[in-house]
């Protein structure tokens, strides 16, 4: 066997993930072969200096300092349970709604309609005056413009 | 449901004490991630505080199936990461700064232990250099594997990798190492 892959062996080995096979192989590599040995010393040693860390304390502002950051955090805080669906649902709702009614505006006031219900308006305008209404007066005694229209 | 899983469920439902709790039960544990690999005690500070901020967060997209130690490394590694990216990009801090750093924080800490040999505490520093001398997945991978003690599965989900990727880096990591601490 080849020591790169003895030294993934090693590896494992540290990591404590070796099966009996794996370790019955590592062992007889081991026992010919300097390098992949000194390789394993080296290793042994640096992961009992890693875990000889002693852990530091941390800063005793640390917890409040965390729990201050995220009461004043952006207020989505508040946006909790059931109110993290409902909230953006209702924001979409709306959305599509907005586009609906854009949507039949823009069609309504589409310019080929435009000019027509110009034309119905004027007409509708016209021909509505009450009879006796100022606007029939006014158009009667202006010499009945709206006479000759209708 | 395990207990952090709880927590987590409690903090998604906006209960400010489960969060509290949370974060005494790992603040420890984040803040010695973030020190051990910045080697700077105001850079772990934050970073912890960061962590605790996206993992309150997210809390309604975590999966209570999940370990709660696997999604809360994935964030510190991820915010590793980052800060290690920035801060090799500041011209300001070179290799050689980051390794005396590293001796601030960590090594420091055994500086004055009696029961260290000189060619103990020469070992240590030739560890501490070699550790910080690694490229930075290599030393994030490492930190998850001996510290946090996760399995070869959750680092490569931590990390966004594969189980062989990890396995591959180990190795490699502990290769260089090897070879720093045979220098000399």
């Amino acid at each position: 066997m080849d020591c790169r892959k003895i030294r993934r062996m090693v590896s494992r080995e540290l990591d404590g993930a070796l099966d009996g096979a794996g370790r019955a192989d590592l062992d007889s590599h081991l026992a010919l072969c300097a390098g992949c040995r000194r390789f394993r010393d080296l290793s042994l040693a640096g992961l009992s200096i890693h875990r000889s860390v002693k852990e530091a304390d941390p800063p005793p502002s640390l917890l409040p300092s965390i729990l201050a950051a995220v009461e004043a955090g952006p207020r989505w805080g508040w946006m909790h349970g059931w109110l993290r669906i409902a909230v953006p649902a209702a924001v979409a709702a709306a959305a599509v709604f907005g586009v609906w009614v854009g949507g039949l505006m823009h069609e309504s006031y589409s310019p080929a309609t435009a000019g027509n219900q110009t034309d119905v308006l004027e007409l509708t305008y016209l021909d509505e005056y009450p009879p006796g209404s100022l606007g029939d007066i006014l158009m009667t005694s202006s010499g009945g413009g709206g006479d000759e229209q209708r | 449901m395990n207990d952090d899983a709880d927590l987590m469920r409690r903090i998604a439902g906006g209960e400010s004490d489960a969060f509290r709790v949370l974060v005494e039960r790992y603040e420890r544990i984040g803040y010695n991630f973030f020190l051990r690999l910045t080697g700077v005690s105001e850079d772990a500070e934050d970073l912890t505080q960061e962590l605790f901020i996206a993992v309150f967060r997210s809390a309604g997209r975590y999966r209570p199936d999940a370990p709660f130690k696997a999604f809360f490394y994935r964030i510190a590694s991820n915010l590793s990461a980052s800060h290690l990216r920035k801060r090799k990009l500041r011209a300001a801090q070179s290799i050689d700064e980051m390794v005396e750093r590293g001796f601030d924080a960590a090594s420091a800490r055994h500086e004055d232990d009696p029961a260290l040999s000189l060619d103990g505490r020469e070992m240590r520093r030739r560890y501490e250099e070699a550790l910080a001398g690694l490229p930075r997945d290599w030393r994030i991978a490492l930190e998850l594997r001996v510290a946090g003690e996760l399995t070869y599965e959750e680092i490569a989900g931590a990390m966004g990798k594969s189980v062989s990727a990890v396995e591959s880096i180990l190795v490699r990591a502990r290769e260089r190492i090897a070879e720093k601490l045979d220098e000399g």
